[in-house]
């Protein structure tokens, strides 16, 4: 089953404080896109881009992914605390989105926003019933708390990405359009420090999930929605997770006598750890495009 | 010259207590591996010593399906068809 909302309350509800100090100003928890070329794209230091433009790009290249307009009804599972909800809100000015999320602290962010023509709730995708269907979903990055580790060596993880793809299907209108971002593992570490940090990462920060496969994905999309555009971002993502451990350590003094050492000690572990998954090719991202088959 | 065979059981002996500071005695080859009371951590570390000294790499896509000492041999003998690989 994934994550619990007791897995969830670990990675996410530490506080909106402490999540606000080193996140964009809208609070997106998932990879921005940069898009530099190849030369900005060398590791070291990122370009001009700032993370706040990088999710920007993110979100109007996943509403376009999903054919958002003025007139749509949007779904966001796994919303974060509702940089997507807001955009959608504010920018494309949607009939309405609704978004749903398993953390408590993430869904009363969303409401103290008060965004026009939005709702979320605290609810598993496995839960939910919405009483309308939607012209279009986006989900960034949730698909990674689908399934455990456990359930992923005892080969089920097809099964249960098919049965996530078989319940937005069923949420959607026909010509429904789906824009979705997931982080890949794409090949495991044989450095036995890569390989206790990403075991610690995947263990202590986000427990109750792993991340997919892009097999995987591709192979439980059918027969529900097809793929019309996919690419992977995988030096993006090393960026965003260099902009946000650059801003933890700017905060470190105030992380430290806030929250703890710990806090501070491990989210930097982690995000180090992001970092050097993303160079190295353990992970990588991609955004889909994805149709649905009427 | 042929290479010597691949003791697996000897072997993987070594690996646990190398990676996990263990001392395993009862093995034999349908010891399941998640039974020995290694993480999943320990055992790729342990995956990361075969290959690290037999010179060869196991598809990711295989990792998975490694449940038992018995697989890891066949996994390994697959990967290395010209030299006896037993346990």
């Amino acid at each position: 089953m994934g994550s619990t909302k007791a897995d969830i309350a670990v990675s996410y509800d530490v506080s909106n404080e402490f999540f606000r100090l080193w996140l964009d100003e809208r609070m997106n928890y998932t990879c921005g896109i940069f898009d530099e070329g190849p030369e900005r794209m060398k590791l070291g230091v990122p370009g001009p881009v700032s993370l706040e433009e990088s999710q920007l790009r993110k979100l109007r290249i996943l509403s376009d992914y999903a054919h958002v307009t003025s007139a749509s009804t949007v779904l966001d599972i796994g919303c974060g605390w509702g940089a997507d909800l807001e955009y959608q809100a504010t920018t494309n000015h949607v009939k309405a989105a609704h978004g749903i999320t398993l953390s408590e602290a993430q869904c009363a962010e969303i409401r103290r926003r008060a965004l026009p023509n939005v709702t979320a709730s605290v609810c598993s995708y496995l839960d939910y019933r919405p009483e309308v269907k939607f012209d279009a979903i986006i989900s960034i990055c949730m698909m990674e708390h689908i399934v455990s580790p456990q359930e992923a060596r005892d080969g089920k993880s097809i099964a249960a990405y098919r049965n996530y793809f078989r319940l937005a299907h069923e949420w959607t209108k026909p010509g429904a359009y789906f824009g979705l971002q997931t982080i890949l593992r794409n090949f495991v570490p044989r450095d036995r420090k890569d390989i206790q940090d990403l075991g610690w990462v995947t263990y202590e920060i986000f427990p109750g999930g792993i991340v997919p496969r892009l097999e995987e994905i591709i192979a439980a999309v059918n027969p529900y929605f097809e793929v019309l555009e996919l690419k992977t971002r995988r030096l993006d993502y090393r960026n965003t997770t260099w902009h946000w451990r650059d801003r933890l350590r700017k905060n470190e003094a105030h992380i430290r006598a806030t929250w703890g050492d710990k806090v501070f000690d491990d989210y930097e572990r982690y995000l180090s750890t992001c970092v050097t998954g993303f160079e190295k090719h353990y992970t990588s991202l991609a955004q889909y495009s994805l149709k649905r088959i009427d | 010259m042929a290479q010597p065979p691949v003791n697996v059981l000897e072997m993987f002996k070594q690996a646990a207590l190398e990676v996990d500071n263990r001392t395993l005695t009862d093995l034999k080859a349908d010891t399941v591996i998640s039974s020995l009371g290694m993480d999943s951590v320990a055992v790729m570390e342990l995956v990361s010593f075969f290959e690290e000294k037999l010179n060869v790499r196991i598809p990711d896509e295989e990792l998975s399906k490694i449940r038992t000492v018995g697989d890891l041999r066949d996994t390994l003998q697959k990967l290395m068809p010209d030299r006896a690989v037993a346990a």
